[in-house]
């Protein structure tokens, strides 16, 4: 009897030293970690994503990237250069 | 510079100047999911801040040295008692929609849909800026991870912010 978990990354380079059991990386923003606000529906693919990448199996440490990438504006390359909240 | 090296010397720069990211040599191991998704309870741990306005104390969003602790979030209270607390992010875009950072509302949804067997009684909720976490990784942890078993919790999504 155990925990199965599942961690969705922001930032792939921690995710990387950190070594979670099974990650999935999403280029979303801080504090926009499944889309933005009122994207109900990329909200939901990522979660069913989490579902999916869990039953599967992988060596634990598998960073998988999603294709999820956010084009809105600059906002996540402004806030890796800490030049936004 | 990656983030990872400019997030490091911010930190050092203005608040802690022994500061390092942990890291570690071997990944934790995986635990297989023992069911089809559609028989597990499911439940979320974020790190956004998010606690319960007026029933639970915010995060301290300007201790130096962060904030350890977290708060349970039982799963039928309505989200809109949810507020959030962290200094890392802006919490006004995720206020007006918590699915962004804390998908309680969609688990749940998802669950009514028959994708789960259900949330977990009881979600967890941490704030991310914690650059000690020899607390956290000995006694904070192990203690949710314990609440989750003792919920018969078998999938845990971490969603950081």
């Amino acid at each position: 009897m155990g925990l199965t978990t599942i961690s969705i990354s922001l930032v792939r380079e921690t995710t990387l030293q950190l070594k979670p059991s099974r990650s999935l990386y999403i280029r979303h923003p801080f504090g926009l970690t499944l889309g933005d606000v009122g994207d109900s529906i990329t909200h939901e693919d990522i979660l069913r994503d989490c579902f999916r990448y869990a039953s599967e199996e992988l060596p634990a440490g598998t960073v998988i990237d999603l294709p999820y990438v956010w084009t809105k504006n600059d906002l996540r390359e402004r806030q890796r250069r800490k030049e936004a909240h | 510079m990656n983030f990872v090296e400019i997030e490091r010397d911010y930190i050092r720069s203005r608040i802690l100047p022994d500061f390092e990211w942990m890291s570690y040599t071997r990944p934790t191991d995986h635990h297989p999911l023992e069911k089809p998704i559609d028989q597990c309870r499911v439940a979320l741990i974020t790190t956004s801040g998010a606690y319960l306005r007026g029933s639970q104390k915010p995060f301290s969003t300007t201790n130096k040295l962060g904030d350890d602790s977290f708060r349970i979030i039982p799963n039928d209270i309505d989200p809109k008692e949810v507020a959030l607390a962290h200094p890392g992010y802006d919490t006004k875009r995720a206020m007006k929609d918590l699915d962004c950072v804390f998908p309680l509302a969609l688990l749940n949804k998802l669950q009514g849909q028959g994708s789960i067997r259900e949330a977990g009684p009881r979600h967890f909720s941490f704030m991310g800026y914690i650059p000690f976490p020899e607390r956290l990784i000995s006694e904070r942890a192990p203690s949710v991870g314990e609440a989750l078993l003792d919920d018969g919790v078998y999938l845990v999504i971490l969603v950081p912010s």
